[in-house]
C-alpha cells in the first residue's frame, strides 16, 4: 500500500516494517523470561502481578497486535501466495485477543469439597476487604466491602487505605507479602473480650501442650483429643448419643476456674471443684491428668508476623490495621475483631468467595496409588452438582484427572486433594472450576495459525538454497 | 542389508552371554521397588549409583571392580564389612570443606561422614530449614543427598528396602526382614550360597570346576527362592514377565552401542566431506543406519518395560532428541545431498547421547513412574513429544551452525560454496524446528486446558518455550529480510541455542533449585554455563576472524 500523504506513508512503512516487528518480539521475550525468573524468585502469583498481568504486558502486545495489523492489510489486494503469511499471523491476532477475553471476562477458581460434604462457594485471586459491625455482639451485619489490590498498591504509614465507617476509622497502614506467623494469647482490657486456658495432658503415653482462647466472652472454645474433650466455657447439657469424655473448664474470677469432669455415658459428673494456675487434676481416664498452665480471663488470639522477603509454603500475606490506638496484625482469609465502647467490628481480608449458584456435593473419592507407595497414580471424584430447583437438573458424574465435568457454564476440574497429615487418608478433593469466555476464540485462533504454519510449509520455494 | 545382519548379530550374542552365564539367576531376581516390579539387577545398579555413583563398585585402582548385585548384597549380609570402605560419593566442595574432608577424594566411609559431630550439627539445620519449607540451596541439597545415602544403605543393610516377596491382600511386598519362616529359610540359603561364591572368588586355589559348582548352587537358591515367593501370590508373580527383557536392556546398553556407530560414521563422513572423496557415501549411511536402528531399538525396549512413551525426564527427552536430530539430518541429506547434514547429525547424535550416558547423577536413566496427570493423558505426552523434536531440529541447527562458523575462521572466501550449503542447513533445520514447536505449544495449550482449564498460564516451562519459538522466528524473519547473512544465520544457529538450553534444561535445573542459591550447582549448571559461554566466544571469534580476513 502507498499513501499519498508522505508523513502518512512513512509512518504506515515504519509500522508494518521489521524496524518494529522484531524488537517488539524481542521484547516479548525478553519480558516474559523475566516474568519466569520473578516466579523462580518469588511464587507465580507475583509473577503474573508484576509481569504478566501488568500494563507492560499489554502495551507491548498491544503493539504487537498493531504491527501484525497492519502487516496483513498492508498487503492489500491479497493474492494467493500471500494467504499462507496472512493466515499465520491473523491467527496470532486472534489468539491474542482470545488471551484478552479471558483476563477481562474470565473466571478462575478453585474449590475445596470435603468426603461427603457439599460447597457452593469458589474462591478466587482477587482479594476484598469486609466488614462487619455488631452492636449486641450476635448479630453481625456487613457495612463495607471493597476490593483491594495491596499487592501492587501496598498502603504505608504514611499513605494509608483507610476505611471510614461513620465517625470511626480503620486504617490498613502496613502490607507484608510474605509474612510467617505465630499466634500469641495476650491479656487484654476489652470487655467483650473472652477467656483463654493453657493445659498440659499427660499420662505414661500422651504428653501434650494446648491452648484454648474464646472468640468473645462466654463463647466456647474446645480442643479434641480424639477420645476426650476440653471445653472452655459452662458446662452444657448432653448431645444426643450421650456424654463422651469430656471436661468443663468455666472461668469463675481472676485467678480461678470451676472444672467439671464427665465420663463416657455417665450423666453426673465425674468430678467438680475449682483450679487454679500450677494445679493438677486427675480426669480418672487412662491415668490422664490436666495441669494448668495459664489462665487469662481477657484475652485475645493476635499474630505476631515476621516479614520474609520470599514466600514459603508457610508464608501468608498480611495487612497491620489501626484503629484509635490500637494496632492489629491481619492474615489473609482470616478475621480480626475490633471491640468499641458500644459496637464491635469483624474485619475480614479474604480472597474473593464467589457463590455456584449450585452446591457440588462430594459422594466418593478415590486414589489409586502406584504399588507399595504413596505416589498417587490416579484418582477421581464422584460428585453430583445441582440441587432441586426446577431450574437446575442435577448430575452426577465422576471427575477424574483430565475428565472434567461441564455444568452451567463453569467447567469443573479434578486439581488435587487433601491428605490427613497422620494417616495419609484422603480428606478432601480441590478442583478447580472456571468459565472462559475467550476458549472459542482462542481455539480458533490457534486452528487459523496451524493451518497457516502447514501452508506456508508448502508453498513452493523457488531458490533450492536458503534465500 | 549387510550391516542389519552384523547388528542382529551383536544382539544374538549378547543375548545369549547374557542367558547362559552361571550364577546370574540373582540378577533376574523380581524385586517391588519405586513403584514398580523391577530385576534385583536394575535395582542394585540404581541403589549403587545412588550411594556410590557408578554402577559397578572399585575400592582402590589396584583391585577388581565388582558387580553391583555383589555390592548391594553384601550390604545386608555383612554391614560391618563395608564400615571402612569408601562407599558414600559426595562431590559438593563447600560440603566437603564443612565437614573437614579432603576435596579430592570422591568417595567416604560410612564413620568419616555420619559419626562427626559437624554432620549432625548440619543435619540439624537442614532439619530447620525443611521446617521453615524454604526452598533448599545446592549446598542443603547435597546434604540432603547424603542423607538418603545414609538412609538408603541403612535400609538396605536391615533388610527392610529389598520387597522380593509378594503376599495377597496387599499392594505392597515384604522385604526380606519381613519374610515368613519358611521363605526367611529359603532366602538364608541364597545367602549361604552367594557367602560360599564370592569367598571363593578371592581363593586362589578354586578350581573353575569347584567355581561353576558354586554358581550352580547359587542359582538353585535362587529358583528355589522364586517358587516360593510365587506360591505365596502366584497372580502377582505372573506380573514380573518383564524382568528377564529388563536385564537384557541393562546387558545389551542399546544407547551406548547406537553412539560408538554415530562415532565411526561422523568419522568417516568427516573424512569425506574434507577430502570431498567421491566414493564412501554407502559406508556412512551403513554405519549411521546401524547407530540409528540400535537407538531405535532402545526406544522400544524402554516403551515396552515402562508402558508409556519415554519422554518424561531429561535423560528421555535427551535421547529422544538426539534421535530426531539424526532423522531430521538423514530427511536433510536424502533432499539435499550436502553430506554435512548427515555429519552434523551423526555428531550431535552422539553428543548427546554421549551426555546423557555420562551424568546418571543429573540425567536420571532409571524408569520411574509417572506423575498421575502425566498418565492419564496421552495427548499431553504427545505435545511434549513435539515440542522436544523441535529441539532435536534446533539441535542439528546448532551443529551445523558450528560447522559453518569453523570455515569463517578457516577462509571464508575459499569455501563460499560449503558455507552457503551449511547455511542451507541451517535455515531448513530451524524452519523444521519452528514447524514442530509452534504446534507442539499450542497442542500443549489445548491439553492443558483440557486437563487443568487454562489454555495458558505462564508457567515457566512453556514460557521458555515461547521464547525459544519467539528466538527463532526473530531469526527467520530477520534473514527473510536480508537482515541476516550467511554468518549471521550460522551464528543465530548457534546463540540462539542457547534459549533452547535454558527451556529444556535450565528451567528445571536452574530456575527450579532457585536463581537465589550461589555456588556449585548439584546439577551441572556450572558445565552447561561453560558451554554456552564457550559458544558465544566461538561465534565472537569467527566474526573477528573474518573481519580481519577481509581486505579493508
Amino acid at each position: 500500500m502507498v499513501f499519498k500523504n508522505k508523513q502518512f506513508n512513512k509512518f504506515w512503512r515504519f509500522s508494518c516494517s521489521f524496524q518494529l516487528g522484531i524488537p517488539v518480539i524481542a521484547s516479548i521475550a525478553i519480558l516474559i523470561a523475566w516474568g519466569t525468573i520473578v516466579e523462580s524468585q518469588y511464587d507465580a502469583f507475583a509473577a503474573k502481578k508484576i509481569v504478566f498481568d501488568s500494563w507492560m504486558m499489554w502495551a507491548i502486545l498491544s503493539l504487537l497486535v498493531y504491527n501484525l495489523t497492519v502487516v496483513v492489510i498492508d498487503r492489500w489486494p491479497w493474492k494467493l501466495n500471500h494467504y499462507p503469511f496472512i493466515t499465520v499471523h491473523a491467527g496470532i491476532i486472534v489468539i491474542i485477543f482470545g488471551g484478552f477475553i479471558t483476563y477481562k471476562y474470565g473466571l478462575d477458581g478453585q474449590i475445596s469439597v470435603g468426603i461427603n460434604g457439599k460447597n457452593n462457594f469458589i474462591s478466587v485471586p482477587q482479594t476484598d476487604l469486609v466488614v462487619y459491625a455488631t452492636f449486641d455482639g450476635d448479630r453481625y451485619s456487613k457495612i463495607v466491602d471493597r476490593e483491594v489490590d495491596f499487592f501492587n498498591n501496598p498502603p504505608t504509614k504514611e499513605k494509608p487505605f483507610k476505611v471510614e465507617l461513620g465517625e470511626d476509622q480503620i486504617e490498613v497502614i502496613e502490607y507484608v507479602k510474605y509474612a510467617r506467623l505465630q499466634a500469641k494469647v495476650k491479656a487484654t482490657e476489652e470487655p467483650l473480650a473472652g477467656a483463654s486456658v493453657r493445659f498440659q495432658l499427660m499420662n505414661a503415653n500422651v504428653k501434650q501442650v494446648q491452648q484454648i482462647t474464646q472468640t468473645k466472652k462466654d463463647k466456647e472454645a474446645t480442643f479434641n483429643l480424639g477420645p476426650a474433650q476440653v471445653f472452655l466455657g459452662a458446662v452444657r447439657e448432653a448431645k444426643t448419643g450421650g456424654r463422651g469424655n469430656e471436661i468443663f473448664l468455666t472461668p469463675y474470677d481472676a485467678d480461678h476456674l470451676k472444672y467439671t469432669i464427665f465420663h463416657r455415658q455417665i450423666k453426673k459428673p465425674f468430678k467438680t471443684g475449682t483450679i487454679k494456675i500450677g494445679d493438677v487434676v486427675a480426669t480418672g481416664w487412662m491415668g490422664l491428668e490436666l495441669r494448668l498452665l495459664d489462665f487469662l480471663p481477657k484475652a485475645v488470639e493476635e499474630f505476631e508476623v515476621t516479614p520474609f522477603e520470599r514466600p514459603t509454603p508457610l508464608t501468608s500475606s498480611a495487612i497491620r490495621i489501626r484503629n484509635q490506638n490500637v494496632e492489629k496484625w491481619l492474615v489473609l482469609n482470616d478475621v480480626v475483631k475490633i471491640f468499641r465502647n458500644s459496637t464491635a467490628y469483624l474485619l475480614s481480608y479474604q480472597n474473593r468467595r464467589l457463590d455456584l449458584g449450585f452446591p457440588i456435593f462430594l459422594k466418593k473419592f478415590d486414589v489409586i496409588r502406584y504399588q507399595g507407595t504413596k505416589k498417587a497414580m490416579e484418582y477421581a471424584s464422584l460428585v453430583r452438582v445441582g440441587d432441586e430447583s426446577p431450574a437446575q437438573i442435577p448430575v452426577e458424574q465422576l471427575i477424574s484427572m483430565n475428565e472434567p465435568l461441564k455444568f452451567n457454564g463453569y467447567t469443573i476440574y479434578q486439581a488435587s486433594f487433601q491428605e490427613d497429615e497422620v494417616t495419609g487418608e484422603p480428606t478432601a478433593s480441590v478442583f478447580s472450576v472456571n468459565k472462559d469466555p475467550g476458549r472459542p476464540i482462542k481455539y480458533l485462533g490457534s486452528l487459523i495459525f496451524s493451518l497457516g504454519i502447514v501452508w506456508l510449509f508448502y508453498q513452493r520455494r523457488k531458490r533450492r538454497t536458503a534465500v | 542389508m549387510k550391516q542389519f545382519l552384523f547388528f542382529l548379530t551383536i544382539l544374538l550374542g549378547l543375548q545369549f552371554q547374557a542367558r547362559a552365564k552361571e550364577g546370574d539367576r540373582l540378577r533376574y531376581l523380581p524385586v517391588q521397588d519405586a513403584g514398580r516390579i523391577k530385576p534385583f539387577d536394575t535395582f542394585a545398579k540404581e541403589t549403587l549409583e545412588l550411594i556410590y555413583g557408578k554402577k559397578t563398585y572399585k575400592e582402590s585402582e589396584s583391585k577388581p571392580s565388582v558387580e553391583a548385585q555383589w555390592v548391594v548384597l553384601t550390604w545386608m549380609l555383612a554391614p560391618e564389612s563395608w564400615a571402612k570402605r569408601p562407599l558414600f560419593e559426595v562431590k559438593h566442595h563447600d560440603l566437603l570443606a564443612q565437614l573437614g574432608l579432603p576435596k579430592e577424594q570422591k568417595h567416604f566411609t560410612g564413620e568419616q561422614l555420619f559419626q562427626s559431630e559437624k554432620f549432625s550439627n548440619l543435619m540439624q539445620d537442614l532439619q530447620n530449614k525443611r521446617e521453615s519449607k524454604e526452598k533448599l540451596t545446592p549446598f542443603y541439597q547435597a546434604l540432603q543427598r547424603i542423607e538418603n545415602q545414609f538412609i538408603l544403605f541403612r535400609e538396605m543393610a536391615s533388610g527392610r528396602l529389598l520387597k522380593i516377596y509378594p503376599v495377597p491382600n496387599s499392594d505392597t511386598w515384604l522385604s526380606i526382614a519381613e519374610l515368613p519362616p519358611e521363605a526367611q529359610t529359603s532366602f538364608l540359603e541364597i545367602s549361604k550360597a552367594v557367602a560360599n561364591y564370592l569367598g571363593a572368588q578371592t581363593e586362589s586355589s578354586t578350581t573353575a570346576e569347584q567355581k561353576i559348582q558354586l554358581e550352580k548352587a547359587l542359582d538353585a537358591a535362587v529358583t528355589h527362592f522364586q517358587a516360593k515367593a510365587k506360591q505365596s501370590d502366584p497372580a502377582k508373580y505372573e506380573l514380573t514377565s518383564k524382568v528377564e527383557t529388563e536385564v537384557l536392556y541393562n546387558d545389551i546398553h542399546p544407547f551406548r552401542i547406537a553412539y560408538l556407530f554415530y562415532l565411526l560414521s561422523a568419522l568417516v563422513l568427516l573424512y569425506l566431506w574434507i577430502r570431498n572423496a567421491p566414493k564412501g557415501m554407502a559406508i556412512a549411511w551403513g554405519l549411521l543406519l546401524t547407530g540409528f536402528s540400535i537407538h531405535t531399538l532402545g526406544f522400544i525396549f524402554r516403551v515396552y518395560l515402562a508402558e508409556r512413551p519415554p519422554v518424561s525426564n531429561m535423560y528421555e527427552t535427551v535421547v529422544w532428541a538426539s534421535w530426531g536430530t539424526v532423522l531430521f539430518s538423514i530427511v536433510l541429506e536424502l533432499f539435499y545431498k550436502f553430506r554435512v547434514m548427515l555429519l552434523a547429525g551423526s555428531l550431535m547424535g552422539l553428543f548427546a547421547l554421549v551426555i546423557a550416558d555420562s551424568a546418571p547423577a543429573i540425567l536420571d536413566p532409571s524408569l520411574q513412574p509417572l506423575e498421575a496427570v502425566l498418565r492419564s493423558n496421552y495427548w499431553l505426552i504427545v505435545h511434549v513429544m513435539t515440542i522436544s523434536i523441535s529441539y532435536a531440529a534446533f539441535l542439528l541447527a546448532f551443529g551445523l551452525g558450528d560447522l559453518g562458523l569453523i570455515y569463517y575462521v578457516i577462509d571464508a572466501k575459499k569455501y563460499e560454496d560449503r558455507i552457503q550449503k551449511i547455511t542451507t542447513g541451517v535455515y531448513r533445520a530451524m524452519q523444521i524446528g519452528v514447524g514442530f514447536l509452534a504446534p507442539g505449544i499450542i497442542l500443549g495449550g489445548i491439553w492443558a486446558d483440557y486437563s487443568w482449564g487454562r489454555f495458558w498460564g505462564w508457567d515457566p516451562k512453556e514460557t521458555w518455550a515461547l521464547i525459544v519459538l519467539l528466538g527463532y522466528i526473530v531469526v527467520l524473519h530477520a534473514r527473510l529480510v536480508g537482515w541476516l547473512k550467511n554468518f549471521g544465520t550460522l551464528a543465530s544457529g548457534v546463540i540462539t541455542f542457547s534459549l533452547v538450553i535454558m527451556a529444556w534444561y535450565g528451567v528445571n535445573f536452574v530456575l527450579g533449585a532457585g536463581l537465589h542459591s550461589y555456588g556449585f550447582g548439584a546439577g551441572g549448571i556450572e558445565y552447561v554455563s561453560i558451554f554456552v559461554l564457550l559458544h558465544l566466544l566461538f561465534v565472537l571469534y569467527a566474526y573477528l576472524t573474518n573481519r580481519l580476513q577481509k581486505p579493508a
